[in-house]
């Protein structure tokens, strides 16, 4: 074995938080898939975790789809055309191979990390996507300055740059979904308008079952590869893997990405599934099959047109549509606008984080710099997980009525309810 | 602003092809789900008497829809496996 160097402990904490975005990501987005079948009935919480996680995880595995050029969306020159870390950022002096590139993905991660608990926290659904793009843009901009974000691209043929990759998706992705799943939603109450409430409810379910799992499959093949691609990213830049050949993403790091998201799903994001499922609009099997097969078929279309867009914009949007396509549907929009503004503030407010972080490894020496950032996030993360104790939401409380509990804009309070 | 242009023409692209899988889908099931009602008559189909034609209807929808799903979900599989998918006819290929 070759000598321990600083490159080589920071990568092994770059895995390590990488892993643990990962799982944030999984946990963060169950609901995507599943808060309305957990709504509706059509599932118990504990089988409609356990499905998701599988797909998700089998999604994963199968998806050789790689990520390797993730930070060129939205960062000039980090990375260069074919994915190899621009030589500036790995050079190999003094022993201090590819810290610089190493450091940046560390804040950026620990920024898209901190984002996810804070919604979590809040029972917010928000793109893991844009919150993990907005570490490593605040990163950036901490380190090498404005200048070196790519604002508004630069293709001429495709979605690029933050503009194009993460605002306009995030403007017109829960649009698309809500006019699809209120469409559908309002041809299935109109078709079945003579039929019995409860065949009708039972008969739906069975439905939802389908298109709720096509989504957690689709949400696997998606979401595992940006942590595939970031950490095979880091592993380059610490010079672990031989760059003269065609890169590849290594087995080890397919399997523990695959496997980090799943049991991120499986742990099951209450909080996020009962906004969802329960907190914006109280649906019926018959709209939430509308709604899962509007979010299956969007992401699906989008993702074959090569227009792809966030899970969880969609996911929203056609919950809300399933909502106001039924006649007399009462829409919670306090609680939609509070979303849309988790949505509006997720990439600057990660990136924030993300930029604090970079700035504080400045201060120091680059292992010692690393070795705070790192506890800095623990000690974050036990904080948020120690207030979400005080007003828990799990498997037995997350399928009940929104308003027979205090409403969820005082989840963080810390006066204790009464009633609980 | 080439980035709302390219992202208008994917949109309606998206949009036409979510409405057409996304409301198409639950329009079959709601008719397949109807024939079950027909089929079941009493307090399912607003106590009509049962007709058991409907089983007929549901059964005929529902093949659609399954042969829906098995394209969607041979197209989510192979395009992860790094396949081209295209079509022959209704039948679709697999090429790398």
């Amino acid at each position: 074995m070759g000598r321990v160097t600083t490159a080589t402990v920071i990568l092994v904490m770059v895995v390590v938080t990488a892993l643990a975005f990962d799982f944030t990501n999984g946990f963060h987005d169950t609901g995507n898939a599943m808060a309305a079948s957990i709504a509706t009935g059509a599932l118990s919480p504990k089988t409609a975790v356990t499905l998701a996680a599988t797909l998700d995880l089998v999604g994963a595995l199968i998806s050789v789809k790689v990520a390797l050029t993730i930070t060129n969306a939205v960062i000039d020159g980090i990375q260069m055309k074919n994915g190899l870390p621009n030589p500036q950022f790995i050079g190999s002096d003094n022993g201090k191979q590819g810290t610089l590139l190493l450091m940046v993905v560390l804040a950026g991660l620990v920024g898209g990390i901190v984002w996810n608990l804070l919604t979590w926290l809040l029972g917010l659904p928000s793109s893991s996507s844009h919150a993990l793009l907005g570490g490593l843009v605040g990163a950036t901009i901490a380190g090498f300055g404005f200048s070196q974000v790519n604002w508004l691209g630069h293709s001429t043929d495709k979605l690029d740059g933050v503009v194009g990759k993460v605002l306009i998706p995030s403007l017109i992705s829960p649009v698309i979904a809500f006019i699809v799943a209120a469409v559908g939603t309002r041809i299935v109450f109109t078709l079945t308008r003579k039929m019995g409430d409860k065949f009708r409810e039972s008969r739906f379910r069975y439905g939802q079952v389908g298109a709720a799992s096509m989504v957690a499959l689709a949400h696997g093949t998606n979401d595992a590869q940006k942590t595939m691609g970031v950490i095979t990213l880091a592993l380059i830049a610490a010079g672990q893997i031989d760059v003269s050949q065609e890169i590849s993403i290594p087995l080890w790091v397919k399997i523990g990405a695959a496997v980090a998201i799943a049991m991120g799903t499986y742990l099951g994001g209450w909080r996020i599934m009962r906004t969802l499922g329960k907190g914006i609009v109280d649906i019926n099997a018959p709209q939430g099959f509308a709604g899962d097969t509007s979010t299956a078929s969007v992401i699906l279309a989008s993702s074959g047109l090569g227009f792809a867009l966030s899970t969880t914009h969609v996911a929203s949007g056609s919950i809300m549509g399933a909502g106001v396509g039924r006649k007399g549907a009462e829409v919670r929009w306090s609680v939609a606008g509070r979303m849309a503004s988790a949505w509006a503030i997720t990439f600057p407010a990660a990136g924030l984080v993300g930029a604090v972080m970079f700035l504080i490894s400045r201060l120091m020496p680059e292992l010692i710099g690393a070795i705070v950032v790192v506890a800095i996030l623990i000690g974050v993360s036990l904080y948020i997980w120690l207030r979400s104790r005080k007003d828990p939401v799990d498997k037995h409380s997350v399928g009940k009525d929104w308003n027979a509990e205090p409403d969820a804009a005082h989840v963080t309070d810390a006066i204790p309810h009464a009633h609980h | 602003m080439n980035n709302l242009i390219i992202a208008m023409d994917g949109a309606w692209k998206v949009l036409v092809a979510g409405l057409l899988l996304g409301a198409g889908i639950p329009t079959l099931f709601a008719l397949a789900v109807n024939g079950l009602a027909t089929a079941e008559g009493g307090e399912a189909a607003a106590g009509a008497a049962p007709r058991p034609v409907g089983k007929l209807v549901a059964l005929v929808f529902f093949i659609i829809i399954l042969t829906l799903v098995v394209y969607g979900l041979a197209w989510l599989i192979f395009t992860s496996l790094g396949f081209k998918v295209g079509f022959n006819g209704p039948f679709p290929t697999f090429s790398k």
